[in-house]
């Protein structure tokens, strides 16, 4: 939901935007016998007309470049629209009592220009004027309005003459307190208050040029770009800032599926030129790297782990072989002859019995022959029956061959298929058949390398990623 | 006989040493390690070289490698492996090359002198030796498959003795059978078991081997 700033600034757009099209439309619709505009004579080239309609079109862009700005919005609003309303006054259908209060519009550009720069005497002293100019408007004393204007009798009497010299006194004052507060403020109030000027020096040269019809027409087709002069360095802001955004937005949708970038892109932009939604992402994004790091480590430090419980394992099996089995196998020969055959069978159980520990510690043949060697004994030894399906395109690294040969081991008993897949990012492990399995130490060895392990009831699947 | 033992536990050098004198055998030379094994061998060429695989430095299979290099340089020498463990594979990969005088031995089996004996013999007369245990882990696990189920009491263990390196002669003698009867078993045995029967008893052993870990 935009906030209501931007519904009023499109709001004044739409206005704005529909005031032009419609004397557009007026325009074409004049028949050239009435003119009270230049447009009716076409004594300008077309190709100012089209200027001047073209420079008036930046109106509405320039009253949404403003929408933070409500005032100047509003202000340009209103300027854009009363420039623009006089030359209704050529629309034959028109009644003659909209036609004059159209006339009559003009000097409210002047207030909507003191608007823009916050000059509140300023859009006093000019709507005042445009009350007068309406109040006093007589078509009859108005030379603009000879052929077309009905009789409508002025609420008060003043000569035209006179009017015209209220009317312009009033919109030069206004224009200087506009100028005075735009001095203050500077950056668009700058532009609105030289439209003022300017407004308020046509208002005096009409004031001179009073009962020269030509002179008038020229006079409300050269107030009509006016507002568009001033709307253009909003626009200029305006196009940057979209461009900008869209610009932004092309690249955050580029960066959707690579959060690194996106987060890389979250630190060298302007956070403002982004949408809320799209700041959401970055956070998120923020946030997900956060958790990755965390992740990381937790992962590094269950694989140190792990790679110290193997170290230990190896150095146990180590110490087994050649200490305490070495020593046993020279008290077996120190027994032999003696005809104690009792205890020589109990020192041959206890052998035997290391030998299955030291080996479940430390399987030697799975560091010295491999994953698919080792696999293979395992099944050439144990109870259980294992149906071996081994796919390995590439060199299986230590961890993961530990990790892989110790959730195999766990099938000793019963009929187990076995499969093991290397994929191009990793492995795929498949256990079928197994009667009960406490995977708890493989999960572990699974978990340091990123891997997953599901267990349901007689099937296990693991996966490790693996980056070779 | 004229024997040499590697290992690098004075304990067992001295042990094995004693037991096989008690034998009558002549122990001529022991080593610590492999370098040493070799300039024994190459001094005294003896009978047989008794060796064990891990030795320094990095007690892995030093004694192998060595193994090997006798074989090469001084063929008239038989080799017996002791190891702590025993691996099916391993053995099968050992014996794959050249069998005929080759022994591998859980190293505890040495301490029971009367099977040693019997090795070292064996190993003198181009036998092969393969350490029962390895067999019997094989057998046991397979008499529950299908594989050996079709064969009788009397062929198991026949065949239990043929995977263990000995001849026709050598089984008739475990067995107290005449050495026709052994060749007929063998025969219906190597039938059954869907392998090419080789008169060659060695390469007999690894065919049994093979088949017994597939």
């Amino acid at each position: 939901m935009p906030p209501t700033r931007s519904l009023i600034a499109a709001a004044g757009a739409l206005l704005t935007a529909g005031v032009l099209i419609a004397t557009v439309w007026v325009s074409v619709l004049d028949d050239a016998s009435r003119d009270v505009t230049s447009f009716a004579e076409r004594r300008l080239p077309l190709v100012v007309l089209f200027a001047i309609l073209a420079i008036a079109a930046a109106v509405p862009f320039g009253v949404l470049g403003s929408s933070h700005d409500v005032t100047v919005a509003a202000g340009l609003t209103l300027a854009g629209t009363t420039a623009l309303t006089p030359l209704w006054a050529a629309w034959p259908d028109l009644d003659p009592r909209w036609r004059a209060l159209a006339l009559a519009t003009g000097p409210l550009a002047v207030a909507g220009l003191a608007l823009m720069a916050r000059s509140w005497v300023g859009a006093g002293l000019a709507t005042a004027s445009g009350l007068l100019h309406a109040l006093a408007y007589n078509p009859f004393g108005d030379l603009g309005c000879a052929r077309v204007c009905a009789e409508i009798p002025a609420v008060l009497e003043i000569s035209t003459d006179r009017l015209t010299l209220l009317v312009s006194l009033g919109l030069s004052v206004a224009a200087g307190f506009v100028l005075r507060s735009a001095l203050r403020r500077r950056g668009i109030a700058i532009a609105a208050a030289a439209g003022a000027l300017g407004l308020a020096a046509m208002a005096v040269v009409r004031w001179h040029t009073t009962g020269d019809g030509d002179a008038y027409a020229d006079l409300l087709l050269a107030g009509v770009p006016i507002p568009g002069l001033v709307a253009l360095p909003a626009v200029a802001v305006r196009a940057r800032v979209a461009r900008r955004r869209f610009a932004v937005r092309r690249l955050t949708r580029h960066l959707a599926e690579d959060p690194e970038g996106l987060l890389e892109l979250g630190n060298n932009v302007d956070a403002s030129l982004l949408s809320a939604g799209q700041q959401l992402a970055l956070r998120n994004a923020d946030l997900a790297k956060e958790a990755r790091t965390h992740l990381a480590e937790v992962q590094a430090s269950q694989r140190r782990i792990v790679a110290a419980v193997d170290a230990e394992r190896r150095r146990i099996e180590r110490d087994l072989h050649d200490g305490t089995q070495q020593r046993l196998v020279g008290v077996l020969m120190q027994l032999s002859g003696l005809e104690l055959k009792e205890v020589e069978h109990q020192v041959r159980e206890v052998l035997a019995d290391l030998r299955s520990f030291s080996q479940s510690a430390f399987p030697r043949v799975l560091e010295a022959e491999g994953l698919e060697v080792a696999l293979a004994e395992l099944t050439a030894t144990s109870d259980a029956e294992l149906r071996l399906d081994i796919q390995l395109a590439r060199p299986v690294p230590p961890e993961y061959a530990r990790a892989l040969y110790a959730l195999v081991a766990l099938a000793a008993s019963g009929t187990v298929d076995v499969s093991v897949v290397s994929r191009d990012d990793g492995f795929d492990v498949t256990l079928v058949g197994l009667a009960r399995a406490d995977v708890g130490d493989v999960q572990d060895r699974f978990g340091a390398l990123g891997g997953t392990l599901a267990v349901t009831a007689e099937r296990i699947e693991g996966s490790l990623p693996c980056a070779w | 006989m004229r024997v040499v033992i590697a290992d690098d536990m004075m304990l067992i050098r001295s042990g094995l040493a004693r037991l096989l004198s008690e034998a009558r055998i002549d122990v001529v030379g022991e080593a610590g390690d492999a370098d040493e094994l070799m300039k024994l061998v190459a001094l005294e060429q003896p009978d047989v070289a008794v060796v064990d695989i891990r030795m320094p430095p990095t007690q892995t299979d030093e004694g192998l490698v060595a193994a090997r290099r006798i074989r090469d340089e001084w063929p008239a020498t038989s080799i017996v492996l002791l190891s702590q463990h025993l691996d099916s594979r391993y053995a099968q990969r050992l014996f794959a090359d050249q069998p005929a005088g080759l022994g591998y031995l859980l190293k505890e089996r040495v301490s029971d002198i009367a099977v040693l004996v019997d090795a070292l013999r064996r190993v003198t007369e181009d036998e092969c030796v393969v350490d029962p245990s390895i067999v019997a882990t094989l057998m046991r696990r397979r008499r529950s498959g299908n594989l050996l189920s079709a064969l009788s009491e009397r062929e198991l263990e026949t065949l239990t003795l043929i995977a263990e390196g000995r001849s026709n002669h050598g089984v008739a003698g475990v067995l107290g059978l005449s050495e026709r009867t052994v060749e007929a078993t063998c025969a219906a045995i190597f039938r059954k078991l869907g392998l090419e029967s080789s008169p060659d008893s060695n390469r007999r052993v690894l065919a049994v081997l093979a088949a017994l870990r597939s």
